[in-house]
């Protein structure tokens, strides 16, 4: 069995993947909404902007968003509170990070949805809300939720921008993969040997189940859909 | 019922109508047959009669978009029920389904159904949240096309058992003689209404003559009893406007021609010797 | 050849290297003894210096006594865990009562923490972060708040420092470099008053060819020292 420390920064690992893919469902479905099916100038900008996470190093993307959340940054002048090495950050930065992905999911599940399905929902007299609930949310979840646990797993297994922005505190912020690394580089391969393969079995685990997850709804979609 | 609407986008339109019995609105492609459908079921910024200026939510009518948009997920009964409420909404839906003559099919999912059978889904979904009228959009496209002149035929009467006038928007003349009021729409407006009959025979433009499927149209002058078109004299009832010396348009439907072989006798009709 | 600042776990996994430069003695040491290296070839060619550096917008004056002030409230340092700059700061941080060290015996060892000199202290097992193991009170008096955060090698918590910590135990290498210098203010600590960074250097097994040895000259000769010496470095006889 790894470490003690090892659980703790499992543990926090955990928690920001799931709280920053709670953030993402909130903010990325209307965003996602918005890009798949309304029309506005400046569009294809804001496209590239939430897409760019993708193509930055993510020290790159880290290195700045220590300037923005720094004492000195604008979003401290903002909020009156820096949030670089504070949990607040690292969500910050892993929402931003994992957000091109989330996004194109999420974007993805709204545009296989025929529109005219949402059109017919209001003219059966049907309140906004209803149809929503059982025509729009019941043929787009899937997407959202395949979308929502690839971004809980980036985020898992994210590095470069939690490196820059975490500070590796133990138990505050370092997450499990700056952990690792320092285990590597304190020569304790062993330790390391053994971490590594736990979070390996985890990350196994959860990208089953993702998979499992879609092959269920793919069958029951084909033969009764 | 008599429709006023007026819509700017996607395409400029003002269309002033009746709708009475089953009401075919013909029109060619993209002179916004759909886009009236929409308007109507408020579905697209638009003013006009009725229901002008309510959500689509709010206007008491019966939309069947072309491709019937039923829901995947869901049942036969499950689709029909989804406008209603209430403990008995199954109960209702399924009587529906009865009315339409689906019943056996009321646990099967979309995918499993005919065109046609979807097509009576989708209608009785439509009644069940007890419009004034119905909208069909092309009711033929989702349709087999050996079939779909028969099973459009069944639909229109179980509509008309129903009591209720019903729109329907299409391209194709043929569902003409199954109507019992025709509205011939151009681009931007209406060209002309009225029985079918009475529009087939008397077609007041050119443009409605081949929307109505004359496909053969000659140049031709009035003369006494009969017209001339290419030097060759016709004899013909004319029209009252039709004064000798006038210049008019000769329509002739495809179906209305039979071709006769050279050693047959010759039919007592108008005959014309080609080459 | 390889030029190292920072300890490299890869160079006994097989790194395509001829020479092995470390900032402190250890690993250089640990690659002789498992006969990585050839035998007599590892020298100090260096010995490291710390400095704290504090941002000149914090208006304080450089000296250790400084990290006192409620205006420091986050220091950065390089991982003690694995980083020999940062294992050296916190001796350093010890040296001036600004971190006690708790009362516990670490695991797998049998004397208590407190017994342990600088040298024997397991740093590689400190996961649990500073705070666990010393006393920070000389530093978080009075304060809000206050937090070591740590960088993977010395120049990320340079960086650290300079974007967002606004101080920093450091290389005196760094500091003197232009984008430190300018926008701070440093203190070098005396030789002797952290724990000793012989920064060494050896010749990896199998790569004793005539220009490798001839380098491995060159460092330890004027030429060589002239330059170290204008980076910061003190140089060993001095």
């Amino acid at each position: 069995m790894p470490e003690p420390e090892f659980f703790l920064a499992l543990r926090l690992s955990l928690l920001v993947a799931s709280l920053s893919a709670v953030l993402l469902l909130l903010l990325g479905t209307p965003l996602a909404w918005a890009l798949a099916f309304r029309d506005f100038p400046g569009k294809a900008l804001l496209e590239a902007v939430f897409l760019l996470p993708l193509v930055l190093p993510p020290t790159v993307l880290g290195f700045y968003l220590l300037l923005f959340l720094g004492p000195e940054g604008p979003w401290t002048k903002l909020i009156g509170v820096s949030w670089a090495f504070r949990l607040e950050g690292l969500l910050f930065a892993s929402v931003l990070f994992s957000l091109p992905f989330a996004l194109t999911a999420y974007r993805e599940a709204f545009l296989s949805l025929d529109r005219d399905l949402l059109e017919v929902a209001r003219t059966l007299g049907v309140p906004r809300r209803k149809a929503y609930a059982r025509v729009v949310f019941p043929l787009v979840w899937p997407g959202l939720l395949s979308g929502t646990l690839l971004a809980f797993a980036h985020t898992l297994g994210e590095f470069g921008v939690v490196l820059m922005v975490g500070g590796s505190i133990p138990g505050k912020t370092q997450m499990v993969s700056i952990y690792l690394y320092d285990l590597v580089q304190a020569l304790r391969f062993a330790e390391a040997a053994k971490a590594s393969s736990f979070l390996l079995l985890l990350s196994l685990l959860i990208l089953v189940s993702v998979r499992l997850l879609e092959g269920r709804w793919r069958a029951w979609r084909s033969t009764t859909g | 019922m008599e429709v006023h609407y007026r819509v700017r986008r996607p395409i400029r339109l003002e269309a002033r109508f009746r709708v009475q019995g089953f009401t075919l609105l013909l029109g060619e492609s993209g002179v916004g047959k759909t886009t009236l459908l929409k308007a109507l079921a408020g579905l697209l910024p638009a003013e006009g009669t009725p229901y002008g200026g309510l959500p689509p939510e709010k206007r008491p009518i019966g939309y069947l978009p072309q491709d019937l948009a039923l829901f995947p997920h869901m049942t036969a009964w499950e689709n029909v029920a989804f406008p209603l409420h209430g403990k008995d909404a199954k109960a209702k839906a399924l009587a529906l389904l009865e009315r339409v003559g689906l019943l056996d099919h009321a646990h099967k999912r979309p995918r499993a159904l005919s065109g046609g059978q979807k097509q009576r889904v989708a209608l009785a979904r439509a009644l069940a949240r007890s419009p004034e009228v119905l909208l069909l959009d092309e009711p033929t496209s989702a349709l087999d096309p050996l079939t779909k002149d028969q099973v459009l035929a069944e639909l229109i009467a179980l509509i008309r058992q129903e009591g209720l006038p019903a729109l329907a928007v299409s391209h194709d003349p043929a569902l003409a003689g199954m109507a019992d009021w025709l509205v011939v729409l151009g681009r931007g407006r209406v060209l002309q209404e009225g029985p079918p009959d009475e529009v087939m025979a008397a077609p007041g433009s050119v443009e409605v003559a081949r929307l109505l499927g004359y496909q053969n149209l000659f140049p031709a002058r009035v003369v006494e009893g009969g017209v001339v078109v290419e030097g060759v004299f016709l004899r013909l009832p004319l029209p009252p406007w039709a004064r000798p010396g006038r210049r008019a348009w000769l329509g002739v439907r495809a179906e209305e021609v039979i071709v006769v072989r050279e050693d047959r006798p010759l039919p007592r009709k108008t005959c014309w010797r080609a080459s | 050849m390889a030029l190292r600042a920072s300890c490299t776990p890869s160079s006994p996994q097989g790194l395509e290297a001829d020479l092995f430069f470390s900032a402190e003695s250890l690993y250089p040491k640990l690659l002789e003894e498992r006969g990585l290296a050839e035998p007599g070839t590892r020298r100090i060619y260096a010995l490291g210096r710390l400095a704290l550096w504090l941002d000149r917008k914090l208006g304080l004056d450089p000296k250790p006594e400084a990290l006192k002030d409620p205006r420091v409230t986050q220091l950065a340092l390089a991982n003690p865990v694995h980083a020999p700059y940062g294992r050296a700061a916190l001796t350093l941080l010890e040296r001036y009562g600004l971190l006690r060290r708790k009362d516990l015996t670490l695991p797998g060892t049998d004397k208590p923490f407190r017994a342990l000199s600088w040298a024997e202290i397991p740093w590689e097992r400190l996961t649990q972060g500073v705070e666990a193991y010393w006393d920070t009170a000389p530093l978080a008096r009075g304060k809000p708040r206050f937090q070591f955060v740590y960088g993977e090698n010395i120049a990320h918590a340079a960086q650290l420092a300079t974007s967002a910590t606004g101080a920093g135990i450091l290389a005196l290498p760094l500091v003197l470099h232009e984008s430190l210098a300018q926008s701070g203010v440093y203190w070098v600590a005396p030789w002797g008053s952290h724990l000793a960074l012989e920064q060494s250097y050896v010749v990896l097994k199998g790569r004793a060819r005539p220009e490798v040895l001839a380098f491995h000259r060159f460092v330890a000769s004027p030429e060589g020292r002239a330059i170290l010496k204008r980076y910061g470095f003190l140089l060993p006889g001095e």
